[in-house]
């Protein structure tokens, strides 16, 4: 866990906080995971600790950025159905590989969307993002990982 | 598969590669800081006792009294007279088709179709066990007065539930509790500020039906 926050605050300190956030909120859920020496248990728990790391690094870019929020003025155009055939299409060993080659910050919105079924607003207040820019975020990494699906599949 | 279900097992898939990235413990620089230490002791405390500072006198007998009903559903036989509950004693009656109207006022008046009362039991300290069967499984209705019980003597027990989350009193003050499976499936205990009771079963009573049972005793209650 401490490793997995280190990677993205490049700090000890900060990443020994996230370490604690992260204890936290696997302690809440452990009646959701399944044998403790399961690789999904620990790849939750890693996942814990970056979703903590990349909220401090959240706030500390806000600290630093005067509370913009970020992405705010980008555009975004993205066929959502064009999205759902290219997905339909492969199968999810590539999409997994695609979601892996994807910008951290992506990444995680997409991981956190898909695979703990968290809504927007959730996604915003775990990673300490304003919500209209989770949501462009969102919109982007599908974008992101229907062109790399594409070009994929060509 | 739907789009949403191939997404989560590629994010699934995904972590998991990401996770077997990482460098073995023993490749990892990394001294804790004495901050981090003191920190985590604290946090291990109070993820050992999780809600004990929380749990209110009506909650403490909820857990104590689903921690007893669980094991007598378990066992099959309630506290012998030198038993858990050290000086009450305990008579059984054997059962008739028929109650006696005495036995009807702590009665649920409902009880799922199939189910027929086949087993009862009463302590002197105002206790009382029914259990009803409809051949396969069991449910066990349990209540006492809530007063006369020394909750101390249930620590170790109530431990077991203070992990769980779903212990909770809603408006109508029923609590619908997870129970260990081995000792029971859906479970409900509630206390109306004199007692405790407590409807346990061992089969797939839904927690619907259990809250009727639970709804019937309190009709019986304000009758």
């Amino acid at each position: 866990m401490f490793y997995c926050a280190f990677e993205i605050l490049k700090d000890s300190y900060s990443a020994e906080d996230a370490v604690h956030e992260a204890f936290i909120a696997v302690s809440r859920n452990l009646s959701k995971l399944s044998s403790a020496d399961s690789p999904e248990t620990a790849a939750y728990c890693c996942r814990a600790a970056k979703t903590r790391a990349l909220n401090i690094l959240e706030m500390k870019k806000r600290e630093l950025e005067h509370g913009r929020p970020l992405d705010e003025n980008e555009d975004i155009l993205f066929e959502e159905s064009e999205f759902e055939r290219i997905c339909a299409l492969s199968d999810t060993e590539r999409i997994a590989r695609c979601i892996n080659r994807l910008p951290q910050i992506y990444r995680e919105v997409i991981v956190l969307k898909y695979l703990d079924d968290m809504s927007v607003a959730r996604i915003s207040k775990a990673l300490g993002r304003n919500r209209e820019t989770v949501k462009k975020q969102l919109l982007r990494a599908r974008g992101m990982l229907k062109k790399m699906l594409e070009e994929e599949t060509l | 598969m739907k789009i949403n279900e191939k997404l989560k097992r590629a994010s699934l898939e995904a972590e998991i590669t990401e996770y077997n990235k990482i460098p073995d413990d023993s490749e990892i620089d990394w001294e804790p800081s004495k901050e981090f230490n003191e920190k985590s002791e604290v946090l291990l405390q109070s993820v050992q006792a999780p809600k004990r500072r929380f749990l209110t006198p009506a909650r403490v007998a909820v857990c104590a009294s689903i921690a007893v009903a669980a094991a007598i559903l378990a066992v099959g036989h309630i506290a012998s007279p030198n038993g858990l509950f050290g000086e009450s004693v305990y008579y059984s009656e054997s059962v008739t088709s028929e109650s006696s109207p005495a036995l009807e006022e702590v009665y649920p008046k409902y009880i799922p179709d199939g189910y027929v009362l086949s087993d009862k039991e009463f302590s002197v300290n105002g206790s009382t066990r029914l259990e009803y069967t409809n051949g396969n499984s069991k449910i066990v209705f349990y209540s006492y007065p809530a007063k006369k019980i020394d909750y101390s003597q249930f620590d170790d027990v109530i431990g077991v539930f203070e992990t769980s989350e779903n212990i909770f009193m809603n408006a109508t003050n029923f609590a619908p509790v997870e129970t260990p499976e081995f000792l029971a499936n859906n479970s409900i205990a509630w206390n109306n500020g004199s007692e405790t009771f407590v409807v346990l079963n061992n089969a797939d009573v839904s927690v619907d039906e259990l809250l009727k049972i639970a709804q019937s005793v309190e009709e019986n209650e304000t009758d």
